[in-house]
């Protein structure tokens, strides 16, 4: 865990010194991430989200790298095709719950980025990049008028590919894919298909 | 301008992302529940003949609240059919004959009920008469081993909620105090949500409900 904080740390002071000695500018992404669950996400949830919003501020240290931090919200869900039953344990009985189940994930991730551009030049902007944070994933579960939650705040990693394509002055378009890991007990898995517009000021 | 637009664009993604997470239900009985409470201590083998009173005591806090006759009697012939499907032996004079446990059937008609204390609702059953030692002083209440009064300690109800509790009236042991005393529950089903919704839906909620709730109480067959 520490090495993950140190991490971060590193990440974050070394983009923020490079920031202030090489006065770059600045970019904002406002993103729809329609997403695709995958693993453990998956099994619980298995619907591909078109529910997914997220927003980025990027800083260019140069032409070629930026760093920055990203968050948003996606949301998964799944209901079941007929009853379901579940068995849980209540002071020493067993009960058995059977209805119609809904199933949820909603995950906020906070994330800082570095992202390096291939062609910053080009008419089409190819990067990759690669986001470190924490992902807050909120999963539950209601049957009937009930739920059982669970929240987690998960450390995970987040690699991106993607390209921008300049519209005019100051506008792209972004289209980008980043496959989302975070770790744990009940890891979060998914793959984003990212579709928006950056402003670069 | 773009300033404009990119302020209108942000405000509507955040109302966009408020609004984002899904409904769930659609109908009410998407949201009918069915729950069943097994005692693992216990070996359902060790009982074989049960009783169950002719009518269901309807829990509510509105005098003009009943339960429709019909509804009453499908519930009631359902559980029958039910246990004696499983092998159990019906007994039909619990006053004369008694039984190894006694099927309480009782239907709240209301929400956020507070069921502690609900036992006086069955006092006035003439049966009990035949068993335990003595029938207490400040009577019985459903006492499920591990906790008291699960259904009501645990869950809320929505309006109409079916409870079949299977108590055990020959190890009841009374106290000489006021105190109401604790009859073993052996087993309990519930179905939620089952007075809501329209009449031409009832039937076949309740007979879907009742099936699921022997379908996942397998322990109780002979």
């Amino acid at each position: 865990m520490k090495l993950k904080i140190l991490l971060i740390a590193i990440l974050t002071i070394v983009g923020l010194n490079t920031v202030n000695a090489q006065q770059g500018y600045s970019e904002f992404q406002l993103n729809y991430l329609p997403s695709l669950p995958l693993g453990e996400t998956k099994d619980f949830t298995s619907k591909f989200s078109f529910r997914g919003l997220g927003i980025e501020y990027n800083y260019y240290i140069q032409d070629h790298l930026s760093v920055g931090l990203a968050t948003g919200i996606v949301t998964y869900y799944e209901a079941s095709d007929g009853i379901q039953s579940l068995t849980v344990v209540e002071d020493g009985n067993n009960v058995t719950l059977s209805a119609k189940q809904y199933n949820y994930t909603n995950v906020i991730p906070i994330l800082a980025n570095g992202t390096y551009y291939l062609q910053p030049s080009g008419q089409v902007q190819p990067y990759i990049g690669l986001g470190i944070g924490g992902y807050y994933v909120m999963r539950w579960v209601e049957m009937g008028l009930y739920q059982v939650k669970d929240d987690k705040m998960q450390f995970g990693v987040a690699p991106k590919v993607g390209v921008m394509a300049p519209l005019s002055y100051g506008l792209a378009l972004n289209l980008g894919l980043q496959y989302n890991s975070a770790f744990g007990d009940q890891p979060f898995n998914s793959l984003d298909f990212k579709i928006g517009l950056a402003w670069k000021y | 301008m773009l300033r404009k637009l990119k302020t209108n664009i942000l405000v509507a993604s955040i109302f966009m992302a408020m609004g984002c997470t899904p409904n769930g239900a659609e109908f009410v009985d998407e949201l009918d529940l069915v729950l069943t409470v097994e005692d693992p201590d216990v070996n359902y083998d060790d009982y074989e003949t049960y009783y169950m009173p002719d009518s269901i005591v309807l829990i509510s806090n509105d005098n003009n609240s009943k339960l429709d006759k019909v509804t009453e009697q499908l519930i009631l012939v359902k559980i029958d059919e039910h246990f004696q499907q499983m092998g159990w032996e019906k007994r039909v004079n619990a006053e004369t004959d008694g039984s190894d446990v006694v099927l309480l059937v009782s239907v709240i008609d209301l929400v956020n009920f507070q069921i502690v204390g609900w036992w006086d609702y069955w006092g006035w059953w003439p049966g009990w008469g035949w068993y335990g030692p003595v029938y207490p002083p400040g009577g019985w209440y459903p006492g499920y081993p591990g906790g008291c009064c699960y259904f009501g300690g645990v869950y809320s109800y929505r309006e109409g909620t079916l409870i079949i509790e299977m108590v055990d009236p020959n190890n009841a042991t009374a106290n000489s105090d006021s105190e109401p005393d604790p009859l073993p529950i052996l087993w309990a089903g519930g179905l939620n949500g089952l007075l809501e919704g329209s009449q031409s839906n009832l039937n076949n909620r309740i007979d879907r409900g009742l099936d699921q709730i022997f379908t996942d109480s397998p322990y109780l067959n002979k």
